[in-house]
């Protein structure tokens, strides 16, 4: 690889990354925790997406999940609980050159750090948004999170949890300028990894769930999804999360169209089954990125500026 | 430079790019002032740190702390300020350093490579900069890099960020062929042809991966603002074929290219190094580029067919319907 | 330059006489909205433009919109003017123009008035058609009796609704024009302060207001039979004259920083709401966050993958982005942050002014978080110290914090203007390959400095994380490596400081008190000081820039003098008040500090008034303290 001496952002395409040229520290999560399969998808995107290693930054909260970018070899930001969509978003803004992920908890994103959810899907920064959605608190030992089934059992609400669980989807889907929403599995590796894939090529503000297993806190919680894949509805739309590897054994499918917010939010806000697939995709969203794009000032032409400025304020 | 009017029309389409590589070229400029402040530690110490800095700071000693690398060599200082004479040369020259007239009967090729090699030496200059903050500056290897930097030696990312040139040429003194070995990373060619030119020069230049176009006025030039790619465009007057070929359009030829005007008649006359048949067979090339593949009797189906493997991008539908083909019949 | 010519007529009585001053205060006070503060601000300007020397500060009510005619409702302007250079906003106002008798109760109330002062009073009150108004009005001007004030009264709206059929939207000039006569202002200055005042205004709305100031100009000449001239000084070096945010926020642009985000705060906002309006075409982004923590997280990962970034905040919002800030010292990002201190704790005093943020920024933080901290003291130093803030942070990958407070970041003062230079601008992103085996924290481990990567450089690839790491940002619970790595962080405090100077001392180099002040305080400090030794009283000063790392020097100093006091604008308990003893009394925050950074007994003279101190009471304050010293107890 020879980088441009006179453009140092520029460098030609002639590396070849294979999986190794992504791989970090050997990951450490508990034997069956989800997160394992989720960092295999996401290292097979990097390499099908050849992302430069050095171009790619993942930001983390704080939390199971959270651990995430240690365990690849790009750019990593292991930050505080609830605040990696802050970063993300400082790191794109001043650095739109850098693709940029984001690795949250359930806790990380739906309770600590809701506000800056919220305003993230409002902002709709290109960057990809992956709710890593186990459903507890793991990391701290078993304590309920928003997400959490009402009347599970946890170490705070050893009765049982006393509200309904907040719906990342439809909370999502309900705030403005949301430009693509989607729920994927890690037990559906090939699920997930066209999932993330789309996410990845969307531009703008991907926000994927990504239903995930705990084999430490919730034993079972999955795993008539996971032994009966009929049980779980796949969205199915030409546009939409397109896996036929899946043919032969998610065979329970409804048609539903990406474009279409108001069923999106119908089948979002409906519990009475798990639905995999793309809810919401619009591209035509304002994007807080691209609004915010400054033009590239030399020093001198920084000083002629300032010089101006000054002379409003001159004596 | 006498003035024309299309000339200052070209470069008004062409002026992000302008801006982009003289944005660069006064960053490698700025690089440049750095490396050589840096080596007089803490004189540049107090420059950075501002007046209230320096009223409150030590500036020799925050130096040592600031300073990194240590002191430039005689030889490596030179350099840099060689490079950064070649940087100032550059930006103090106009918008003509992007304009390459052709004399009638001079090859076109030669005029345009002898221009990228003096604007390449500002690619040179900058890195001798770079070699140097880094101090693996080698005199004996990086030295020339200052005397000119042909395009043949320039590195695939220097080649992504070429200048763009506006080039006046004699219709006549059009040769393709001649061209094809600047087409590369994201050079921008524009052509304004004098007449007569051939009907159809630039179609031997078409590949999938290069903005072509014949076109009668600047307005095509917008397409090429945000194209990642090589791009040659001729802007001509005449009756010559007017079309696009756009990689974007489309995986197929025929869906990249669009013809908006082909010459009546097919040319009987020699022109400059082109011959009559020459010049008939640059159009039946053309016609060709534009053929739409007969794929089946009704076509659109196959695509919606094709469609439920998963994709929609139009060449992988076509390959998945041709595999799809081959292997139940063995017979497109 | 024109002055303005008297105008002569009929009406002209008698010429007036000329009081001569060296300086004088004066101010402009209304309910909010009326414009008070706009012609405050132009006579201000006009002043320092003229050769005067200026401090103007503004005048606040806590709310946005008190009900009218209220005396804590008084919105408006205080302009402290001299032939000499002003540093400070001075004791007690001279001259006031008050457009109701409540807002002017206010002033009278605060003790803000000299008792000799002059007063022109909008009149059209006393024969308002409300009976509660005008029973109000007697009221007030019985309290008012009780001062031996010049109460002029003058027709404001009468005259204002010759030429305006909304007086509360033209007083505002009428009273400048008053003013321009009084003191003999130029015209010309005037129209052009005008003009750029209104520049986003109609031609129309720019001829109504000179019409109405040329109203208060001939009002004043047919009316006063006084004119006071406080002599000018034409400036021999170029100036410029703005507020202290102003400054900050083009010390940004001169420090080529490119990102920053914040949330709205007083009294922070405004250097927010200049770079608005400016920052884009420096290539700069101001992003306004959701929060104060989402504001200081982005400006967090802007600094991680560029230029240095910066936040500004104030101390309700200084407190929400602790976290954060600890996370940049753990990570050794640097960063910028601007807090504009207001009167706390909690929501506190919004509008006004205090000095209490000092110990939160040297210490707020679980865990040991060493960061930079600088005041300046003076508007010219917010300019400036922006600039050495980001050359700092850089250096050190660190995080630098710019304590300025409300005194400053509303006081308007001219400086000589700033020379440009290109070495003060952060350099362009040098995104080449990291060195071969760069690790991510290559601590110099006498100096505990590192090289950074950031993203977008070959070869530099490495997860930042806030929780103990190695060299190689690799997680690390063992003892050797968190005590190595938070050595190496708080290293690099101590090398900073080796580059400091020693503070300059203001007076004789020793003698029996040493006052030592910080941030906005400087000038009324010196001021104070100036008028004890004008009594041979044997007081000098320091004034601290670095608050951490301190200046060295600090105990050798201190040694030289029979006695050393802080004077800060925050809370100490009182020596002589109900269970207050030298061993519980808590002390002013730089006390506390010198004290245990010196081991010398540093005593304090500290207030929390909501508005600057007074340059007459820390002249009292210094004699008070020398009289104590010396046995002749006051």
């Amino acid at each position: 690889m020879t980088h441009c001496a006179i453009l140092p952002l520029l460098d030609d395409d002639e590396r070849e990354f294979a999986l190794g040229d992504y791989e970090g520290a050997t990951a450490r999560w508990c034997p069956g925790c989800g997160d394992h399969s989720i960092l295999t998808a996401v290292e097979k995107l990097l390499v099908a997406e050849q992302l430069k290693p050095e171009q790619t930054v993942f930001v983390s909260g704080i939390g199971c999940s959270s651990r995430f970018p240690h365990y690849l070899k790009t750019y990593g930001f292991h930050g505080l609980h609830g605040r990696a969509l802050p970063v993300a978003t400082g790191v794109k803004l001043h650095r739109p050159d850098l693709d940029v992920f984001v690795v949250m908890g359930d806790g990380d994103c739906c309770s600590i750090g809701a506000a800056h959810w919220i305003h993230a899907i409002r902002y709709n920064i290109h960057m990809v948004a992956m709710l890593l959605d186990n459903s507890i608190y793991g990391l701290t030992k078993k304590q309920t999170s928003p997400t959490t089934p009402q009347g599970f059992k946890t170490n705070t609400q050893p009765f049982g949890s006393f509200l309904p669980p907040l719906n990342p989807l439809s909370t999502t889907l309900g705030t403005t300028n949301v430009s693509f929403v989607a729920q994927t599995a890690e037990w559906v590796p090939a699920h997930l990894y066209a999932t993330l894939r789309a996410a990845y090529r969307h531009p703008g503000f991907s926000f994927v769930r990504i239903l995930q297993r705990c084999p430490m806190y919730t034993q079972g919680m999955y795993e008539e999804a996971v032994k009966n894949p009929g049980s779980i509805e796949l969205l199915m739309h030409d546009d939409g999360i397109v896996a036929p590897e899946l043919d032969k054994i998610y065979k329970t499918r409804a048609t539903h169209d990406p474009s279409d917010l108001d069923s999106a939010r119908r089948l979002a806000e409906d519990s009475t089954r798990i639905r995999l697939g793309l809810f919401y995709r619009n591209e035509a969203r304002a994007r807080y990125d691209l609004l915010r794009k400054p033009p590239k000032v030399t020093s001198s032409e920084r000083i002629a500026l300032l010089n101006q400025e000054l002379d409003h304020y001159a004596v | 430079m006498q003035s024309d009017e299309r000339v200052v029309a070209a470069l008004a389409a062409l002026r992000p790019r302008m801006a982009a590589f003289r944005f660069a070229v006064s960053g490698a400029l700025e690089r440049a002032s750095s490396t050589l402040a840096s080596g007089s530690g803490s004189g540049q110490a107090r420059g950075t740190l501002g007046d209230f800095g320096g009223r409150l700071i030590d500036a020799d000693r925050f130096a040592m702390i600031s300073s990194g690398a240590g002191p430039l060599d005689p030889l490596a200082q030179a350099a840099v300020e060689c490079a950064a004479v070649v940087l100032e040369t550059f930006l103090r020259a106009g918008d003509e350093e992007f304009v390459v007239d052709v004399s009638p009967g001079r090859p076109l090729a030669a005029a345009i490579r002898a221009r990228l090699a003096t604007l390449g030496s500002v690619f040179g200059a900058a890195t001798v900069i770079d070699q140097v903050r880094r101090r693996t500056y080698d005199p004996a290897q990086h030295q020339s890099l200052l005397d000119g930097h042909p395009f043949e030696l320039w590195s695939a990312a220097e080649r992504k960020f070429a200048p763009p040139l506006v080039v006046r040429v004699d219709g006549g003194d059009l040769d393709p062929f001649e061209l094809a070995p600047l087409i590369d990373g994201w050079v921008r060619l524009v052509l304004l042809v004098t007449e007569p030119c051939t009907a159809a020069p630039l179609a031997r230049l078409v590949s999938p991966g290069v903005f072509v176009a014949q076109a009668g006025d600047m307005k095509v030039l917008e397409r090429v603002t945000d194209f990642d790619g090589p791009a040659i465009i001729a802007v001509m007057s005449g009756a010559e074929a007017r079309f696009i070929h756009d990689p974007r359009a489309g995986s197929a030829m025929w869906q990249r290219i669009e013809v908006t005007h082909m010459p009546a008649a097919q040319p009987r006359q020699s022109l400059g190094a082109r011959s009559a048949w020459q010049q008939r067979d640059d159009l039946s090339h053309l016609k060709a580029l534009i053929q739409q593949p007969v794929l089946a009797a009704n076509p659109a189906e196959v695509l919606v067919a094709a469609g439920s493997s998963g994709s929609y991008d139009p060449a992988e539908r076509l390959t998945a319907w041709l595999l799809d083909q081959s292997t139940t019949d063995g017979s497109p | 330059m024109t002055a303005v010519a008297i105008p002569v007529g009929p009406e002209l009585r008698i010429a007036p006489s000329v009081l001569k001053r060296p300086e004088h205060t004066i101010e402009i006070v209304s309910d909010a909205g009326e414009g008070a503060q706009k012609c405050g601000q132009i006579f201000g300007a006009v002043s320092a433009k003229m050769g005067n020397g200026v401090w103007t500060v503004e005048i606040i009510p806590a709310e946005i919109q008190p009900p009218p005619r209220t005396a804590e409702g008084a919105s408006g302007n205080r302009i402290r003017f001299g032939t000499g250079p002003i540093t400070n906003w001075g004791d007690e106002t001279n001259l006031v123009v008050a457009f109701n008798e409540q807002v002017l109760l206010g002033r009278h109330r605060l003790g803000a008035l000299a008792s000799d002062a002059i007063v022109l009073l909008e009149n059209s009150w006393a024969s308002h058609t409300n009976p509660d108004i005008r029973a109000a009005w007697d009221k007030a001007r019985s309290e008012l009796a009780a001062q031996s004030y010049r109460i002029i009264e003058v027709p404001m709206e009468e005259q204002c609704l010759t030429i305006d059929e909304n007086p509360r939207k033209g007083k505002n000039m009428f009273a400048l024009g008053l003013l321009a006569y009084i003191y003999d202002r130029s015209l010309e200055r005037i129209e052009e302060q005008i003009a750029y005042a209104f520049r986003k205004k109609s031609e129309e709305v720019y001829q109504r207001n000179l019409g109405l100031l040329r109203l208060g100009m001939e009002w004043a000449a047919a009316n006063l039979d006084f004119r006071i001239e406080v002599p000018t000084n034409p400036p021999t070096e170029a100036l410029v004259v703005m507020n202290g945010n102003e400054a900050l926020g083009m010390g940004v642009l001169a420090s080529g920083m490119e990102f920053c985000a914040m949330y709205p705060i007083t009294p922070a906002t405004s250097v927010s709401h200049y770079l608005a309006e400016v920052f884009s075409k420096f290539g700069g982004i101001l992003h306004q966050g959701e929060d104060e923590i989402a504001a200081v997280g982005a400006a967090i990962g802007a600094s991680y993958s560029g230029k240095v970034a910066f936040t500004i905040t104030s101390g309700p919002g200084f407190a929400l982005k602790t976290e954060f800030i600890g996370f940049a010292v753990m990570t050794e990002i640097p960063l910028v942050i601007i807090d504009v201190q207001r009167g706390g704790p909690s929501t506190g005093l919004p509008t006004k002014v205090e000095q209490s943020d000092l110990l939160a920024a040297l210490f707020a933080e679980p865990g040991d978080a060493p960061r930079v901290v600088i005041a300046p003291a003076t508007i010219e130093e917010c300019f400036h110290a922006v600039i050495t803030a980001r050359q700092i942070a850089e250096t050190f990958r660190t995080v630098v914090i710019i304590l300025s407070d409300a005194n400053l970041s509303t006081g308007v003062q001219p400086f000589p203007r700033p020379q440009l230079k290109k070495e003060w601008l952060a350099p362009e992103l040098d995104l080449g390959p990291v060195k071969t085996g760069q690790r991510p924290y290559e601590w110099d481990a006498r100096m505990g400095t590192s090289p950074r990567s950031i993203p977008g450089q070959p070869g530099g690839m490495f997860t930042l994380t806030g929780l103990s790491h190695d060299e190689g940002s690799k997680v690390a619970y063992g003892a050797g490596v968190h005590q190595h790595a938070t050595a190496m962080r708080s290293r690099k405090l101590a090398v900073l400081q080796q580059t400091l100077l020693r503070p300059a001392i203001n007076g004789d180099q020793d003698g029996d008190l040493l006052v030592v002040g910080w941030g906005s305080t400087k000038g009324a400090i010196e001021e104070g000081v100036e008028r004890a030794r004008a009594e041979g009283i044997r007081a000098s000063s320091i004034h601290l820039t670095f608050l951490s790392p301190l200046q060295p020097g600090l105990k050798e100093i201190f040694s030289r003098f029979r006695k050393v006091m802080t004077v800060e604008i925050n809370y100490s308990d009182q020596p002589g008040d109900p269970f207050i003893t030298e061993e519980n009394r808590r002390r002013g925050q730089l006390a506390m500090l010198l004290r245990a950074q010196t081991l010398c007994d540093v005593d304090c003279w500290t207030r929390v008034p909501g508005e600057s101190l007074r340059p007459g009471f820390i002249h009292k304050a210094i004699r008070d303290a020398v009289l104590t010293l010396t046995g002749d107890r006051p």
